[in-house]
């Protein structure tokens, strides 16, 4: 039978992942980071359990049993509940679907920080006593040596901001690499490295230059430690919880 | 001219492409007439107009921007001057091969029950006669007209809802289509099929994963071969002199948790040689025993005829997914070589005919398990090359990569994901979606030419990042492949010497092949959404 129709094409379900890699890629959870802070953030929060009975980053669902389910139901909706259908092609739903499928994997720690924080106070420790706008920049003030945190609060969660504060070089999917590019000749680099071939390398410079080096002047690129210092210690328990409410209420423009 | 001649071919009703044209397929270099070239799948031709006095000299004649956002896996045809591909994830289209000038698309909308693990892909066609053959992701095989592109009949080779897809180029073999069956994430129990060319009635089939009274069915525990996985998603080979045809299986399932699965799981991740006439198993070949890191053997089987320990032997060539490269004898099947083309945790060594000694401890646990090469592989399905020229063995290869292998429970249910665990990558979680920070630690993409008969090493070409690109040799000792920095490659093959390279501005994820239209040599590859055709400046 030949079907004509190419936008019943596009309203299949699709796979996740890429060619035979049945991991997530992390540009996939990137997307899909993207895509859910787009659309969903607004009734699951960034915990992903906002909704009563539904907690998306433990993978406790009302209906869904499968990725394939979760994909249908981020594009069908679910009738009669608050679920809306929306105009997702696959690829972007498959993303979200990957996002969601990983959004539990820094549950495990332990936080330190008091349950309540003060978005007020914790914006006079991040400007004053943290220093940290010197290195961190929020929508057009600050420096750029750190990642801009503008939309910060829709990309981690809290147990995710408070473990960047406190334990730097941990991994996350948002934070940067540092790294120290070596020139042949003249003085070298140290920033956070953002792509790399085999004939070039990109970053963003501590001083906050893009700098794209070919390699047959570069001499090494190596890996750094974050120049982020940890703040564990430096904050009590109440300081830290005030700290991460107002880090993470930094969702974009206003 | 070629006008000329097509219009004499309908004219005439004149059957384009024979069986004998096929079979001789490697006669014709101007044509690409299968997925790999030629039935010996050595993606190899003999055009030798471009050659490393001049590959600098290319430049790029067409684009073929496709209507799709899916990942441009197909390897196109090339006869007489036509150029026919797929658009993913169903469409065929098929285009003036020196223009790049649309004359039809083959539009397909496959079943909203279609289910693929690994993406909506589409790795080519087939053809026999004036028609073009493709396996769909709702699992159909369908027979479209070379000159119209309408539909003469589809047939369902399986059934969507249960995972089975379909995603390689058929294989022909005489007036047969050969396919076999995807969906190794979904419990699927694999399996190759023959049909009739003409009538799409099913002439024989083999299981990939054996049932009761088959042979094999003992490497299974209890009813665990009912969900036993051993799909096919890569395009085997055929030999004339032997009438074997040779496929690769993909794992068993669930991939990574194989405790109700104790014993080999045959046929999984092996190569079975068949009766091309009956689908009759003439011998097998596994390379990964009960495996649990999900080692697909679906690479193209590359046919060769080299010598070997100083004798001339007719084989058949295998860089394998578990980081080995393999070589068997293709009459028999006879352990010949098996060496290590990248770091290797998962076995030490062979026990005798060539039975891999696993490392007991390299297997997935519910803390995470790490193990070379990761899940992707050393190399997985991307298209290796062999050049009689030079002797060598081309291998696109993901080199010191690793993955964390975790454990857990799963149940099969019809339809869903059956996979006993999940790895976890090797690379660091700062990726970008079009931006690498790999470190170096973290393995590394690579082209690896080794000794075709013993594996040895000549020389590798190191990338940044990964490579899923296939890899296309030709006489005058040129080697073309891209990775996924987006550069397309011509390389010296016998030095592994960087001769030529352009961005393209995609990954690559499939084989470039090599053709010619009026004396002029074309050299195609797809890159990102578009494929690419190069030719020399006039």
């Amino acid at each position: 039978m030949v079907h004509i129709k190419p936008i019943v094409l596009l309203l299949a379900i699709v796979g996740i992942a890429s060619a035979q890699d049945h991991s997530y890629t992390q540009g996939d959870l990137e997307e899909g980071a993207k895509q859910y802070r787009k659309n969903c953030i607004g009734c699951h929060g960034g915990e992903g359990a906002s909704v009563t009975g539904i907690d998306l980053g433990r993978g406790k669902f009302k209906i869904a049993t499968s990725d394939e389910d979760l994909v249908r139901i981020i594009q069908n909706g679910v009738p009669g509940t608050g679920m809306p259908a929306t105009a997702m092609g696959p690829y972007r739903a498959a993303m979200i679907v990957a996002y969601l499928r990983n959004m539990n994997s820094n549950r495990e720690r332990k936080s330190v920080a008091s349950a309540v924080g003060d978005v007020g106070r914790g914006k006079t420790l991040f400007e004053n006593q943290g220093k940290c706008s010197g290195c961190h920049r929020i929508r057009g003030v600050g420096g750029r040596s750190g990642p801009d945190l503008s939309e910060i609060g829709h990309v981690l969660r809290a147990i995710e901001i408070e473990s960047a504060i406190v334990d730097p070089d941990a991994q996350y999917p948002f934070g940067t690499r540092p790294v120290r590019v070596e020139r042949k000749e003249g003085p070298g680099f140290t920033g956070s490295l953002l792509n790399q071939d085999r004939y070039s390398v990109q970053l963003l410079d501590q001083e906050g230059q893009l700098r794209s080096l070919d390699r047959s002047e570069v001499k090494s690129v190596t890996a750094v430690p974050t120049w982020m210092p940890s703040y564990s210690g430096k904050f009590n328990a109440q300081e830290l919880a005030d700290l991460i409410a107002y880090v993470g209420s930094l969702r974009g423009a206003q | 001219m070629k006008l000329f001649l097509i219009a004499l071919s309908v004219g005439l009703g004149y059957s384009q492409v024979s069986w004998e044209r096929l079979k001789n397929a490697q006669k014709e270099p101007q044509n690409w007439l299968t997925y790999s070239g030629s039935s010996l799948g050595q993606r190899h031709s003999e055009l030798a107009s471009i050659h490393p006095g001049n590959v600098k000299d290319l430049e790029l004649k067409w684009v073929f921007q496709a209507a799709s956002f899916e990942k441009f896996e197909a390897t196109p045809l090339v006869v007489d001057g036509i150029l026919y591909t797929v658009q993913a994830p169903n469409d065929i289209v098929a285009l003036d091969a020196a223009t790049g000038r649309v004359f039809w698309t083959y539009s397909y909308a496959p079943s909203k029950e279609s289910r693929v693990c690994c993406g909506r892909v589409n790795r080519g066609l087939a053809i026999l006669g004036d028609v073009l053959f493709m396996g769909t992701i709702d699992a159909r095989l369908v027979a479209v007209d070379a000159k119209s592109g309408k539909s003469i009949w589809s047939t369902a080779v399986a059934r969507p809802e249960a995972g089975y897809s379909l995603t390689h180029a058929p294989l022909i073999v005489k007036d047969k289509v050969l396919v076999g069956v995807a969906g190794g994430e979904y419990g699927i129990r694999g399996y190759i099929v023959a049909y009739d060319a003409k009538t799409g009635k099913e002439a024989w089939r083999f299981n990939t994963i054996p049932g009761p009274g088959e042979a094999g069915n003992e490497t299974w525990a209890g009813d665990s071969w009912k969900t036993g996985g051993g799909s096919i998603w890569v395009t085997g080979s055929y030999d004339s002199d032997t009438n074997l045809t040779y496929w690769g299986v993909g794992n068993p399932g669930p991939d990574w948790n194989g405790d109700g699965r104790a014993g080999d799981n045959l046929y999984s991740d092996c190569v079975v040689a068949l009766d091309a006439d009956t689908g009759k198993l003439k011998w097998h070949y596994q390379f990964t025993p009960h495996d649990e890191l999900d080692y697909d053997s679906v690479q193209v089987p590359v046919l060769g005829d080299i010598e070997v320990k100083g004798r001339a032997r007719k084989v058949l060539m295998w860089a394998n997914r578990n980081g080995l490269y393999y070589v068997l004898d293709r009459k028999t099947g006879e352990f010949l070589t098996g060496k290590p083309f990248t770091k290797v945790t998962w076995m030490e060594g062979f026990e005798s005919a060539g039975r891999p000694r696993k490392v007991a401890s390299a297997a997935p646990s519910r803390e995470g398990t790490v193990v070379y090469p990761g899940v992707q592989g050393g190399t997985n399905w991307y298209s290796p090359s062999f050049s009689p020229k030079t002797g060598l063995f081309y291998i696109p290869a993901w080199d010191n990569s690793f993955s964390t292998f975790v454990k857990s429970p799963d149940t099969y249910k019809e339809g869903q994901r059956f996979i006993g665990g999940y790895p976890r990558s090797s690379f660091g979680l700062n990726r970008g979606l079009q931006a690498n920070t790999r470190k170096p630690e973290d393995g590394h993409g690579a082209v690896m030419a080794v000794d075709a008969a013993t594996g040895e090493k000549k020389w590798q070409l190191d990338f940044i990042d990964v490579t899923d690109s296939g890899i296309l040799t030709t006489t005058t000792n040129l080697l073309f492949t891209g990775n996924r920095e987006e550069h397309f490659y011509a390389l010296d093959a016998k030095t592994g010497d960087v001769l030529w390279r352009t961005s393209l501005g995609g990954a690559m994820a499939n084989g470039p092949i090599t053709y010619a239209v009026n004396g002029q040599q074309y050299v195609a590859i797809a890159a990102g959404n578009g494929l690419f055709v190069f030719g020399l400046r006039r």
